[in-house]
This record gives C-alpha cells, sequence and structure tokens, in this order.
C-alpha cells in the first residue's frame, strides 16, 4: 500500500492518532516520575521552592479571595432562593459551606491557578527552551527538570491546599454576607450550619483533591512548555503561545475529569 | 599517533529530508585548538552538539579516549560530562536572571565550592572579560557584545578541560575579537584545555588553533594543521579562505 493511500485512509489516521495520545501520556507520565523522584534529591532547593511558593502561592491569593467572595455571594444569593421554596432557607449555611469544601473551592482554585500561574510557566519554560537556554542547562549538568519542574511541584503541593482554605473561608463569609446581610437569616443559624454539617471528612477530601490537581496542573503546563519544540504545527514564538493554550485547556479539562473520579471514590 | 581525546566515525544526522552531516569523520586531540570552519547553514552548530550530546547521530559513533559514550560506565560519564563547556552561538543566557547569577549558576550548581570561592571567581572571569560593574544587570539590558563576553565567562568559570565555542565572537568589535582570541590562547596555554571552535574569523582564528577542519556540505573536506590549510590547492578550500565571492556563487 503507498505512503499517500495509508494516510487516506481512516483506520490509518485513527491508529496514528491513539498510537500518538497514548505516546503522549506515556511521556507525560515519565516527566512526573522524573519530576517526582528529583523532590528528593540533593542538594534541597530551598531558594527555588520559596520563589516558586512566593508566586503560585502568594501572589494568587487575592485572586482566590475576590473569586472565592463572589462565588460564595452567588451561593447565598442561589441557595436562598432555591431553599426559600422548601421552607428551608436556615439550611444555606449548610448548602454553601459544603459546595465550597467538598467541590468549588478546590475546583476553583485549581482554575484560577491555572490562568494565573500555570499559563506563565508554560510560556516560561517554553521560552526557554526555544532560546536554548534548556540545552545550556544540560551543557552544565544540571537536570532541566530537576531544577524547572520539581520545586514547582514542591511549592504547587504546599500552595494549593492552602490556596483552597482560603477560597473555602472567604467563600463562606461571601454566603453570609448575601445570606444573611442582604437577605436576613439569622447570623447565628447560619454559621451554626456551617459548623454542624461539615465534617473533617469534607474537608480532608477537599485537600486531597487540592493535592491531585497541583501535580496534574504542575505537570500539564511544565510538560507543554518544556516540549513546545516538539510541537508539528508551529515554532518560535506563535508555538510558544499555543503550547500555553494547549496547557491551559488540557489542565483545565483534566481538573473537571480528575474530580468526577475523585469524588466518585471519595463520597 | 596518540589517541584522539573525542573522534567521530562516520557520524550521520538528517533533519527530514536534509542530510546536515554525511558520515563525518573528525578527530580533536588533547590539548589542542581544533577550528571548525565552513559556509553558514553547514552544520557547524549542529557538529559541535553532537559532540556534547545535545544532538544524538542517526548513524555513526562518538568516541571519548577511544570508547562511545555508552560504554563508560555511570561514573565516568559524569565526570566526563564535567570536563565539558560550551558556549552557545546565540548565548544561551538565563533571561530572568543576572549577568552575575549566569555565570555563578554552573559553580552553584554542579561544585561543592563556598559562597565567597563562587564570588572570587566570578569576578576574574568578569574581570577578564572587561564585565565587570554589569553584575545586577539583566541579560536583556546588555548589548550583544557584552552578552557575547557573559556567556563567554560562563563557559570559562569552571575551568573545564574540553570547551566547545560556537562563533564565540561574532558580533564583537575588532578590539574585544582580538582580546578574546587572545584571551583563549593564553588561557588555553596555561591549563591546557582541549578547544574546538566553530569561527568564521579567518585568517584571524588560524593564529590561535592548532588544527583546522572545513565541513562543506555535510563532510569533512580538510582536516589538519592550519599552513597545511593554506598550501592545500583544493579550489572549493582556497575559496573559501581567501573569501573569492565569484567562486563561491559558482560552489554553491
Amino acid at each position: 500500500m503507498s505512503q499517500a493511500s495509508i494516510s487516506m485512509n481512516p483506520f490509518a489516521r485513527l491508529g496514528r492518532a491513539t498510537l500518538s495520545l497514548l505516546q503522549g501520556f506515556g511521556k507525560a507520565a515519565l516527566f512526573f516520575i522524573h519530576s517526582v523522584v528529583h523532590m528528593f534529591s540533593r542538594p534541597w532547593q530551598w531558594r527555588r521552592v520559596i520563589e516558586q511558593l512566593y508566586f503560585i502561592g502568594a501572589k494568587s491569593i487575592v485572586v482566590i479571595c475576590v473569586t472565592g467572595l463572589f462565588t460564595g455571594m452567588v451561593l447565598g444569593l442561589q441557595g436562598y432562593y432555591t431553599l426559600s421554596q422548601f421552607g428551608s432557607t436556615g439550611l444555606l449555611g449548610s448548602a454553601v459551606a459544603l459546595t465550597l469544601i467538598r467541590e468549588l473551592g478546590p475546583v476553583l482554585t485549581a482554575i484560577m491557578i491555572i490562568g494565573r500561574a500555570g499559563s506563565a510557566m508554560t510560556a516560561e519554560i517554553g521560552i526557554m527552551r526555544i532560546s536554548e537556554q534548556i540545552d545550556a542547562l544540560k551543557t552544565m549538568t544540571i537536570d532541566p527538570i530537576r531544577f524547572l519542574v520539581s520545586p514547582r511541584i514542591i511549592a504547587a503541593l504546599i500552595s494549593f491546599p492552602l490556596l483552597t482554605a482560603i477560597f473555602d473561608t472567604v467563600g463562606i463569609f461571601g454566603g453570609y454576607l448575601t445570606g444573611s446581610q442582604l437577605l436576613g437569616i439569622n447570623p447565628a443559624t447560619y454559621f451554626y450550619r456551617v459548623e454542624s454539617s461539615v465534617s473533617m471528612t469534607d474537608v480532608a477530601g477537599g485537600f486531597i483533591k487540592s493535592i491531585f490537581f497541583a501535580m496534574t496542573v504542575i505537570t500539564v503546563c511544565c510538560y507543554h512548555g518544556y516540549y513546545t519544540h516538539t510541537r508539528r504545527d508551529n515554532f518560535g514564538a506563535k508555538g510558544v503561545g499555543l503550547s500555553t493554550t494547549t496547557a491551559v485547556v488540557q489542565a483545565s479539562i483534566l481538573v473537571l475529569v480528575i474530580d468526577y473520579i475523585l469524588t466518585s471514590f471519595l463520597l | 599517533m596518540d589517541t584522539p581525546l573525542i573522534q567521530l566515525c562516520n557520524v550521520s544526522k538528517t533533519f527530514e529530508e536534509n542530510t546536515v552531516l554525511n558520515n563525518i569523520n573528525l578527530s580533536i586531540f588533547k590539548g589542542e585548538i581544533t577550528t571548525i570552519i565552513g559556509k553558514s547553514g553547514e552544520g557547524k552548530s549542529v557538529l559541535l552538539k553532537h559532540i556534547i550530546g545535545l544532538l544524538k547521530p542517526d548513524s555513526g559513533t562518538i568516541l571519548f579516549t577511544g570508547k562511545g559514550f555508552s560504554a563508560h560506565s555511570s561514573v565516568e560519564q559524569l565526570s566526563l560530562k564535567k570536563k565539558f563547556s560550551y558556549m552557545f552561538q546565540d548565548s544561551a543566557l538565563f533571561d530572568s536572571m543576572t549577568v552575575y547569577d549566569n555565570i555563578a549558576l554552573p559553580l552553584q550548581e554542579a561544585s561543592q565550592l563556598t559562597k565567597t570561592e563562587i564570588q572570587q571567581r566570578v569576578k576574574v572571569r568578569m574581570t577578564q572579560l572587561d564585565i565587570i560593574g554589569t553584575e545586577q544587570q539583566y541579560p536583556g539590558q546588555l548589548s550583544g557584545g557584552m552578552r557575547k563576553r557573559v556567556a563567554l565567562a560562563r563557559a570559562l568559570v569552571t575551568d573545564p578541560e574540553i570547551i566547545l565555542f560556537d562563533e564565540p565572537t561574532t558580533g564583537l568589535d575588532p578590539i574585544r575579537k582580538k582580546a578574546v582570541h587572545k584571551m583563549i590562547a593564553n588561557y588555553q596555554r596555561k591549563l591546557g584545555f582541549t578547544g574546538v571552535i566553530v569561527s568564521h574569523e579567518i585568517p584571524e582564528i588560524f593564529s590561535i588553533s592548532q588544527r583546522v577542519a572545513l565541513l562543506n556540505e555535510g563532510d569533512i573536506i580538510f582536516q589538519g594543521t592550519p599552513e597545511q590549510l593554506k598550501n592545500d590547492d583544493n579550489p572549493v578550500i582556497s575559496t573559501f579562505i581567501h573569501g573569492h565571492e565569484s567562486s563561491l556563487l559558482d560552489i554553491d
């Protein structure tokens, strides 16, 4: 069979696309394992971990607070009008707290970090790749994945749960603002329901999710930057731009898919 | 004759349809400076990247002291890698790090030196290359020539045994060009490193080279001393060395 007829054959194309997808997964898994192994290799990279903690964690606090506040406020409004149809507006505190702690807190925190820090990581590592800075690291016997990715994973494993906790707390306060201050639910009832309905299992479940999201987001974003030179559709600055878009879309979708899988195990 | 320190045996490399290296054979001897010359786009940088392992050949082998890289033990491989240093054609400086951090990085990451020792070593190299005062600047704030000198300082700071220079003086003014050539020659005499230089600075570069190789259309068409090169009557070689424009158009 000629080369042209193979490329036209839909089964051959499907097979090629499947193999390419599997190869991509394998490559990303090896990339992740390599970076995790080097999290524990000496000398410790304290300075770079602290830099990344500042970049991923500290600089995201404002965005997380604003997003958390408005998410909680919207939940307060929507929850109030839904619960009022059943005469149970007193349960608003439970509804807001459980929705935030179990689901929206970890998911929205991860998605906001993808937009703020993940995209910047892909672009930064991608530019380092196309300007031969990653090759320069290799010539100095510095492992580029250890140098660039491992500190980011450590920083994300610390930052994601903490930012999720901030998101949840601010969100619950947002629910209080609309539920109690705007719509008149007794504040004591609101906070009593928050306290009585949330168990440690819910909180732990949220944190487990945020840890999985941290590993996924950093791996996907760094991977696309690191391999930006292997893209077939474009090179140079445009290639870095496309890698950033791919990283943001893939990381966001994976967060939602992993959220579903983890929820089905945690419930 | 001694065993070459680095030996490329029938090395070939093709990028899609374009064959850049075609069964190349090249020997690099310890303690010598070998200069690779050739027209732009002939694959000189690709050849250097094969030596340092950034690119893998499609066929052929690269021997280090008579053995393939993978034939060395893992400890030997690491120590071999540490002997190398590479100066990139476009400098490849870390643009989000200061000049000082750029030069100090190989020592900070891959040596046991103290902070004070690193500072001293960086200062010596910066003084030699006339870039003192730029420590806290970023590569983007420097001129092309200064970036080149920072890259050179970074390549030399580890006192490597084998240094690969990819056009170390392109973009420098004539005075600094001579200064860099002189510095490479002095440093080589003093420490006896092995150098491989890709350069277009003909004939100036011959004064610091013990050996010259001419890469033409994917093949090494000449290897020998600069004197042998000058006396060679191959028309392609004399055209390239004397830079006859009209003849160059013919061989293109």
